[in-house]
């Protein structure tokens, strides 16, 4: 085995994205989710805001569920449902987002839509402070809050979570949606 | 159209990291430097130090001390002393810290009241500013015991100590420089200043100015102040060695660009039995940390505004600002206007309980009037303040604001404490407390600024369209929409039709150094450009009823000459003058004078001021505080993009109650900002549009220039900023039963720190 083999321990695998497979060769095991997505396949969101965990701009869903993807390895990501906020699905909170001006730098905006249609599709009436709770776990130094509730409420009206399945209804439990981590087993 | 990208979204072919060896030491002398294990570490490419910087190896927006790399001494933690480029940050990561320095650890200096007194821990002294303003006799034999007291007077002392403050943006800082053969060195960055930025990296590179081009990106964060020049310098020059495209991120742990400065302000009021303000003292330190920035600037805007909107006949304020060991400070929203409010609004608290009539009418006895002085040091006997003051219509606005209703909940989450549950009702107390504001928008420390534009208007199948170019850079701030108004109201083209973009090559362009007005100077230099169209575009028709192009106006659908005698609908106007295929072109120019030009000619400050009104809920044993609401009526001078202004206005709020209550730079990451849990509702009551048409004059060099009072726009960003921290410091003390004020105070009042309530109550 050759020294940077050592140094440099690398797999390969696949990531399931949006509904499309990629075969990403020579991952280095200690590589995010996030640096994979971004580095890798070139993906400009999720954002990458902090790349530990702190600041929530790297929002996507794994397996449905919202996931910090700085905090999840790759490898700990190979063949599970990977999806980013530029999926369809996250279409209509997006532009809700737009709509409400909630995001005027733009940086927040994607792990935002995914919040809150993470959200909706928990609660599907969430109050000023169950919608406060919910997004709590973003960064965002230019919106003011107003804007991300009434954000919240242009998606709703844009049917964001109807038919959601996902949680127990009504799932206003107080869980903090943001910062579920879920590395999850790899495959062996 | 394809949207922007913000830095990090930028890759190149065979893109390298940089990886930065940066000090653990605040102050330490760098005796040697041992980069054989950095470079020995697979797919690294380069290992760099100051040794190998070309050019000049210092920077900075005032004076020239901060170096591109440490090179003998490094004088905060975090210092960057050489710079890797790998092709993996995490290689890059590992051989930075296999750069082995030889460090000989010297004593810090972290306490700015004994910069004065200690060895410097630099060559250029550790007094990095002093100011002295001063009109009237001295406060201090006002204040003096034996006389203030046979007048009746009282004399009210207050102590304020404010912590630093990172507020970092939520976009990282991120530059990508990349090699272009004969071209030079292309550097990618979210700055708003590419022209200054340009100079400074040639001159540290060693480069002729042509080589280099700063292209602006996508700026994250909706302020005008981004990342420092060095980064830019350490990205290129690892480029420019390896021939290869480099990419250069501040983690977060990594002081990334100053914060505001940590300071502290005594301050002396001396107020009559009639709650007439006789004198005030104050005497404010800035730590300015390692390197000057801008403090020197926010030193000074910190000592005009010591006093707030109010008249005083004798006035005395002494400023410094003192390099530590600490991280450079700089400017932030708000600037020095943030702290001293604060602090003279907690003064004139203290000043009402002490003589018996309350804060409120000590403030309105003594409000700022048109004529009054301001304490500017420029001219021995102040300037008076232009009007107009509009305060009194302000305060009505936001006393006029329906009160949130008490007691919070049943919802837990509305208590003070939030999700943590901690919060009691029976420990809940409501408090509302009320500020003013003011910004002075005449700095004499103020640089000059320049901007161009192009305007091009030519017809499409909907309509006549407009592309703008131009060097302002939308930080999210809503400048280009102000830009596209701009053009509407100049020619009559829906903002859905006028594109913005940057000049072709920024980097080659005499673009622009505006950074603190970037709306009204580059908004001035498109509307030059614009009414040049209109000019040239309209002759023909002003010629047949023989006035000058210049005299015809755009007005809801009509061309309307000056007199008003010719109307005639735009629609007909343009088809008549724009036929398909022809493209009209205007050119526009803005300048505003360094400010101590602008006062030769004017005698007079400009002001903003404003009321803010803090509701909150504290539970008063845990010192834990909830904002509730904050309610803010401003002057806001001329408004061009309502609900953008509206929207910087309450984002301002939010982060003055980050300010007040959670912020700090001693906390990991630079994130203590208020979360949608901890920020209030806030409510915008009132713009109020003071400014009457635009003033413009002509300068010495035939540009149009601007007078005071700037052409009627004011900045809306700060005052929110200023005022809400004071706001909500008055509505705790209410809360806690401490009308008083003008005690001991360190802010920002964490929880962490809940001692506070015991020291109010
Ligand atoms: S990038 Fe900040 S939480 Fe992942
Ligand atoms: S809008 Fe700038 S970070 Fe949220």
């Amino acid at each position: 085995m050759s020294e940077s083999a050592v140094e440099w321990p690398a797999v390969g695998l696949t990531l399931r994205v949006d509904g499309h497979e990629y075969p990403v060769p020579q991952v280095w095991i200690g590589d995010s989710l996030l640096a994979v997505l971004r580095e890798r396949l070139d993906l400009d969101e999720p954002r990458d805001g902090c790349s530990i965990g702190e600041c929530g701009s790297c929002l996507v869903t794994l397996d449905g569920r919202p996931a910090a993807a700085c905090l999840v390895p790759a490898v700990a990501a190979a063949d599970r449902d990977v999806r980013t906020p530029q999926d369809a699905a996250f279409e209509a909170a997006r532009e809700a987002v737009v709509a409400a001006n909630a995001s005027p730098c733009g940086f927040c905006a994607p792990a935002l839509t995914v919040a809150i249609t993470d959200l909706l599709r928990r609660n599907a009436d969430p109050g000023p402070a169950a919608i406060r709770e919910a997004l709590a776990g973003l960064v965002c130094r230019c919106a003011e809050s107003g804007r991300w509730i009434e954000a919240v409420a242009r998606a709703k009206e844009a049917g964001v979570g109807d038919g959601g399945t996902r949680g127990p209804a009504g799932g206003d439990s107080g869980e903090m949606a943001v910062l579920v981590i879920e590395a999850g087993e790899t495959e062996s | 159209m394809t949207e922007p990208k913000f830095p990090a979204d930028l890759r190149a072919e065979g893109m390298l990291w940089m990886g930065v060896r940066r000090s653990p030491h605040a102050s330490a002398a760098i005796r040697g430097l041992d980069m054989r294990a950095a470079r020995a570490v697979p797919g690294v490419h380069a290992v760099l130090s100051a040794a190998d910087l070309p050019g000049y190896n210092f920077h900075g927006p005032r004076s020239i001390d901060q170096p591109v790399l440490a090179a003998d001494v490094a004088r905060y933690i975090g210092e960057p002393v050489a710079v890797v480029a790998a092709e993996h940050p995490a290689l890059a990561r590992r051989a930075a810290e296999r750069v082995r320095v030889i460090w000989d650890p010297l004593r810090p200096l972290h306490d700015p009241d004994q910069a004065s007194t200690a060895p410097p821990i630099h060559p250029d002294g550790n007094v990095l500013h002093t100011t002295t303003l001063a009109f009237g006799a001295d406060p201090a034999t006002l204040a003096d015991p034996a006389s203030a007291e046979s007048a009746g007077r009282k004399v009210v002392r207050g102590e304020y100590v404010f912590d630093g403050l990172d507020a970092r943006p939520a976009a990282p800082a991120v530059v990508i420089a990349v090699p272009n053969g004969e071209r030079g060195i292309e550097i990618y960055v979210a700055t708003v200043s590419p022209r200054g930025d340009r100079e400074v990296v040639a001159q540290c590179l060693g480069l002729p100015v042509e080589k280099v081009h700063v292209i602006p990106t996508r700026v994250g964060g909706a302020d005008t102040h981004r990342e420092d020049v060095g980064l830019q310098v350490q990205a290129a020059l690892l480029a420019l060695a390896t021939g290869r495209p480099v990419k250069a991120v501040v983690p977060r742990d990594a002081p990334a660009h100053p914060g505001r400065p940590a300071a502290s302000l005594r301050y002396r009021h001396v107020v009559g039995e009639d709650g007439a303000l006789v004198a005030v003292e104050a005497d404010i330190l800035l730590d300015g940390g390692a390197y000057a920035s801008t403090t020197i600037d926010i030193l000074e805007e910190a000592c005009r505004l010591a006093v707030g909107p109010y008249r005083v006949p004798n006035v005395r304020v002494t400023g410094r600002v003192v390099r530590t060991n600490n991280p450079p400070a700089g400017r932030v929203r708000g600037g020095g206007g943030a702290l001293t409010c604060a602090a003279y609004e907690a003064q004139m608290d203290a000043a009402g309980s002490a003589v018996g009539l309350g804060g409120l009418e000590v403030r309105l006895r003594n409000l700022l009037r048109p004529g009054d002085l301001m304490p500017d040091a420029s001219d021995p006997l102040g300037k008076p303040a232009a009007a107009p003051v509009p305060i009194p219509d302000c305060l009505h606005e936001i006393l006029d604001t329906p009160m949130p209703s008490f007691p919070p909940g049943p919802d837990i989450r509305e208590y003070p404490g939030t999700v943590g549950r901690t919060g009691e009702l029976t420990r809940i107390r409501r408090g509302v407390g009320v500020a003013l504001g003011m910004a002075d928008l005449s700095n004499p420390t103020q640089l000059g600024e320049y901007a161009t534009a192009v305007v091009l208007v030519s017809m499409t199948p909907d309509g006549p369209a407009a592309t703008v170019a131009c060097s302002a850079v939308e930080t999210g701030s809503g400048l280009h929409d102000l830009i596209r108004t701009t053009v509407e109201r100049t020619l009559g083209v829906p903002p859905e039709r006028v594109a913005v973009r940057a000049p072709e090559d920024p980097g080659s362009l005499p673009s622009s150094t505006a950074v603190t007005h970037p709306a009204w100077v580059h908004g001035s230099a498109v509307e030059a450009a614009a009414k040049q169209v209109r000019a040239k575009l309209f002759r023909p028709l002003a010629e047949q009823i023989g006035i000058d192009g210049g005299l015809l106006k755009v007005i809801d659908g009509y061309l309307v000459s000056h007199d008003d005698v010719f109307h005639l609908p735009l629609d007909d106007a343009y088809r008549q003058c724009l036929p398909p295929g022809r493209v009209v072109r205007g050119d526009g120019e803005f300048r505003m004078l360094a400010m101590p030009a602008l006062t030769g000619t004017s005698d007079s400050a400009s002001v903003a001021v404003g009321a803010v009104r803090a509701v909150v809920d504290v539970d008063t044993e845990l010192g834990l505080v909830n904002v509730v609401q904050v309610a803010i009526a401003q002057d806001a001078g001329r408004v061009a993009v309502r609900d953008r202004a509206v929207h910087r206005v309450a984002s301002g709020a939010v982060a003055g109650v980050g300010f007040v209550l959670s912020e700090g730079s001693d906390l990991p990451f630079g994130w203590g900002e208020p979360s949608t849990m901890d920020a209030p509702e806030v409510v915008v009551a009132a713009l109020l549009e003071t400014a009457e048409d635009a003033k413009e004059e002509i300068g010495p060099d035939g540009l149009p220039v601007a007078a005071p009072p700037l052409g009627g726009m004011k900045p809306v960003g700060d005052l929110s900023v200023m005022a809400t921290p004071a706001a909500v410091l008055a509505a705790i003390r209410d809360a806690v039963g401490d009308p008083q004020g003008g005690s001991p105070l360190r802010l920002p009042l964490r929880p962490d720190r809940a001692w506070w309530v015991l020291e109010l109550r």
